[in-house]
C-alpha cells in the first residue's frame, strides 16, 4: 500500500556511506621491564588476533599498544633475545602488563 | 511489547503520528509529541527531530534524537544527567553551581553550533559541575571557576572550529582538532593534562598562541600552524614574559600528545577510532569522546573479506554517498564481512555511517526526510491504512466501507489508539472510547495489532542482520545459519535489530526475534556468535517516526 499524496524524491540530504561496528573487548597491552619502565620498539604479537583489526605490533615511545584477540590467545613481547608471554582469555578490557626481564 | 522505549523517565515523547499532544505522556504507551516546559522533569525522547526553545526539562535521548534551539539554565543539584544522549543543534546551555552536590549537565552528547557555559563561582565546597563525553562541533564555551567547588569537564572532542575559554578551570582527556582551540584566560590559568591537542592553546589576555610539539619535527609553521604560533615550552613562555612555569609545563606535557587520532573516516563524519589510536590509553581510559570501531565503507576490499552489494534501487553514482534512486521509495545495501578465523561474540553496536540529519517534522518523501536508514516502513508493512468514507454519527464510530477488521484490533487516528470493541457491520467499526474530535469523511486511520502499534512508539531506526559460523563466505541461505539449530528453520533469515544497541537474538519456542522486532516478547536476547555477518542496511524515503 503506497502512501497517498506524496511525491518521492531520491536526492536528499541524507546519504549512506557504510557501516561501523563498535568493538568491545579491546585489550591494552603495556610493555615494561621488570622495574616498570615502559619499553619502546618491542615486537608484540598475539597468537590469535582478530583478523582485520589492526594493532601496532611494535610499541611506540609510551610502550603501549592495543589488540583485540580471539579467545584463547597468547600475547607475547620480544626485544632482542628476551621474550615474555601472557595467556589471554575472554574479553579483557583491562590492561595486560607484560614485564620483560630487566635489560640493563 | 508495551511500547518501543528503552529508557525510563517521567514523561515520554515521540514524533507524530506515534506521539500526540492529547496523550498524557506519563506512559510510554501514550507519548506526547511536543516537549513543553517541564522544569526538572525527566523527558525521554524517541527517535526524531525536535525544536524546543527555552526549557528546563531533563532530556534523555532514546535512539537518534536531534534537539534544536534548546536554551536552558541548569542550577539544580541532581543525581541524574540533565541532558543525556542527545544531538543538540544551536543550543545554549548554562549551569551554575549553587549547592553542595553534583550538577550533572550533559553526558554522551553532540553539540553543534552551540554555546556551553559552566560557572562554579557560587558553589559550596564539594559542589561539582560535570560535563562528560561530549563532542563539540563548531561550538564555543566558557568555564569559570573561582575558589570552591570544582568543574569536571573531560572526555571531549573539539572539532570544526570549536573553542573553549577556561578561567580558573582545568581540562583533561580532551581531543582538539587542528581547526579548534582551547583558551586560558591568563598564563596563570593554563592547566590541562592527558590530552591530544592538535589545535591551538591560547592565552586569552594576550593572544599568544602555542601548540604541542610532541614528536613533530621543525617549527610549528613547518607543520602547518599559522604565523606566530610557538611550541609550548618553558623557554618560549619565558621569552613571552610568562615566567615561573617550568614545573607546570612539565605536568601539562607529561601525558599530552599531538598525534593523528586515527579516526576511521573523519571525511565521512565517522569519528570512531581505529584500534591502534593514540587516543586509547594504556590504562583502559581514553582521550576524547570516541569509541573503537571497525568501519566498512561502500567499497569491496577486493580480497573477499568485505563485500558490498547494493540492490537495484540504490544509486551508486557517488560511491561515497549511496542514496535511493529517483522514483524509488526504498533500497538496501548488503555489507558482508568476516570477523576472524574463529567464532566471536558480536559485542558492539552496529550503526550506519550516514549523515543522519533527517527531519521528522516532515513527512516521508519530503526533501528533508530522504534516505533514512531504517528497515521498517511504517505504512507499508504495518499498520494498515484505511480511509473513512462518511461522517460518523458519533465519536466512537468509524464508517469505512469493507474495512475487513475484527474486534480486538486497534485503530489509531492522529496518534490516538482505540481498541475495536464491536463490528456492527462490514462498513462500520466501533471503538471503546471517544475520539478527540468527530471523525469526518476522508480521514486516514491506521489499524493494526497492539504489538504493531506499540512498535511505533517511537519508531526506532533498525537494520537487518544474519550471520554464519562457517569459514568460507556463505553463498546460500542454508549457509547463513544465524548460529541457530537447524530445527528452528531460521537459516537464511534476516533478523531486525535496533541501531545503537548490541544486536541480540531471543529464542521463544519456535520463534526467534531480533532486538528491533515489533513482536519480540519481553526478555533479554542472547549475544550473537559469528564468523561472517551480513548487515542489510535499508535506505527509505517513506520513513515516518
Amino acid at each position: 500500500m503506497a502512501l497517498k499524496g506524496l511525491t518521492y524524491r531520491a536526492e536528499g540530504i541524507n546519504t549512506l556511506k557504510g557501516v561501523r561496528i563498535f568493538l568491545e573487548g579491546i585489550t591494552s597491552v603495556v610493555i615494561t621491564d621488570g622495574r616498570g619502565k615502559r619499553q619502546a620498539e618491542v615486537v608484540v604479537a598475539a597468537t590469535n588476533p582478530v583478523a582485520g583489526v589492526p594493532f601496532q605490533t611494535i610499541t611506540p615511545t609510551n610502550g603501549s599498544t592495543v589488540v583485540q584477540a580471539e579467545d584463547p590467545s597468547t600475547i607475547s613481547a620480544q626485544k632482542e633475545l628476551l621474550k615474555f608471554s601472557l595467556p589471554h582469555n575472554g574479553e579483557a578490557t583491562h590492561k595486560l602488563i607484560v614485564d620483560l626481564p630487566i635489560l640493563d | 511489547m508495551a511500547n518501543n522505549f528503552t529508557k525510563t523517565g517521567d514523561r515520554y515523547f515521540a514524533k507524530a503520528p506515534a506521539g500526540h499532544d492529547s496523550n498524557s505522556g506519563l506512559d510510554g504507551d501514550y507519548p506526547q509529541a511536543t516537549p513543553s516546559n517541564l522544569p526538572n522533569v525527566t523527558c525521554v525522547l524517541g527517535t526524531g527531530d525536535y525544536t524546543v526553545g527555552s526549557r528546563s526539562n531533563r532530556f534523555i535521548g532514546d535512539g537518534k534524537v536531534v534537539l534544536r534551539n534548546l536554551s536552558v539554565s541548569i542550577n539544580t543539584t541532581i543525581s541524574h544527567w540533565f541532558i543525556h544522549q542527545i544531538y543538540l543543534i544551536n543550543a545554549n546551555i548554562t549551569s551554575t553551581s549553587t549547592g553542595n552536590g553534583r550538577t550533572r549537565c550533559a553526558y554522551d552528547c553532540v553539540f553543534e553550533d552551540s554555546y556551553i557555559s559552566l560557572v562554579a563561582s557560587n558553589a559550596q565546597a564539594g559542589g561539582h559541575q560535570n560535563h562528560e563525553y561530549l563532542t563539540l562541533v563548531n561550538t564555543s564555551g566558557h568555564l569559570i571557576y573561582s575558589s570552591i567547588g570544582s568543574i569536571v569537564f573531560r572526555y571531549f572532542n573539539l572539532l570544526n572550529g570549536s573553542n573553549i575559554l577556561m578561567n580558573g578551570s582545568f581540562a583533561w582527556n580532551f581531543y582538539i582538532d587542528f581547526s579548534s582551540k582551547i583558551r586560558f584566560s591568563t598564563h596563570d590559568n593554563i592547566n590541562f593534562r592527558t590530552s591530544n591537542i592538535r589545535g591551538i592553546i591560547e592565552i586569552d589576555s594576550t593572544g599568544d598562541q602555542y601548540a604541542i610539539q610532541d614528536a613533530l619535527v621543525g617549527s610549528p609553521q613547518d607543520n602547518g600552524y599559522a604565523a606566530g604560533v610557538k611550541w609550548l615550552t618553558y623557554a618560549n613562555l619565558a621569552a613571552d614574559g610568562f615566567t615561573g612555569l617550568e614545573a607546570d609545563v612539565e605536568v601539562w606535557l607529561e601525558n599530552s600528545i599531538n598525534k593523528d587520532p586515527l579516526f576511521n573516516n573523519p571525511d565521512a563524519g565517522d569519528y570512531s577510532l581505529q584500534p591502534g589510536s593514540p587516543n586509547i590509553l594504556s590504562d583502559g581510559t581514553q582521550i576524547g569522546n570516541s569509541k573503537v570501531a571497525l568501519s566498512i565503507l561502500n567499497t569491496d576490499d577486493g580480497v573477499g573479506n568485505t563485500v558490498v552489494e547494493p540492490n537495484a534501487e540504490i544509486n551508486t553514482g557517488d560511491p561515497q554517498n549511496f542514496t535511493v534512486k529517483l522514483g524509488e521509495n526504498e533500497g538496501y545495501v548488503d555489507y558482508i564481512f568476516k570477523a576472524g578465523s574463529v567464532a566471536l561474540q558480536l559485542n558492539g553496536a552496529i550503526e550506519a555511517i550516514a549523515d543522519l540529519n533527517f527531519n521528522t517534522d516532515f513527512g516521508g518523501g519530503s526533501e528533508q526526510n530522504n534516505n533514512v536508514p531504517d528497515s521498517f516502513p511504517q505504512a507499508v508493512d504495518f499498520p494498515d491504512e484505511l480511509v473513512t468514507d462518511a461522517l460518523a454519527p458519533d465519536t466512537t464510530t468509524l464508517k469505512i466501507t469493507g474495512h475487513g477488521k475484527v474486534v480486538g484490533q486497534f485503530v489509531r487516528v492522529l496518534g490516538e489508539d482505540r481498541e475495536i470493541t464491536a463490528i456492527p457491520d462490514a462498513n462500520t467499526i466501533t471503538v471503546d472510547s471517544a475520539f478527540r474530535a468527530a471523525v469526518a469523511s476522508g480521514v486516514t486511520v491506521q489499524v493494526g495489532s497492539e504489538n504493531q502499534l506499540a512498535a511505533l512508539k517511537p519508531n526506532a531506526l533498525t537494520y537487518e542482520l544474519r550471520t554464519s559460523n562457517q569459514q568460507a563466505m556463505p553463498t546460500t541461505d542454508a549457509e547463513w545459519d544465524n548460529g541457530l539449530s537447524a530445527g528452528l528453520g531460521m537459516a537464511g533469515v534476516f533478523f531486525t535489530q535496533r541501531m545503537f544497541e548490541k544486536p541480540t537474538l531471543l529464542v521463544d519456542g519456535a520463534n526467534v526475534y531480533g532486538s528491533g522486532d515489533p513482536d519480540r516478547p519481553a526478555g533479554d536476547g542472547a549475544i550473537i556468535t559469528w564468523i561472517w555477518a551480513c548487515v542489510r542496511m535499508y535506505l527509505r524515503n517513506n520513513y515516518r517516526s
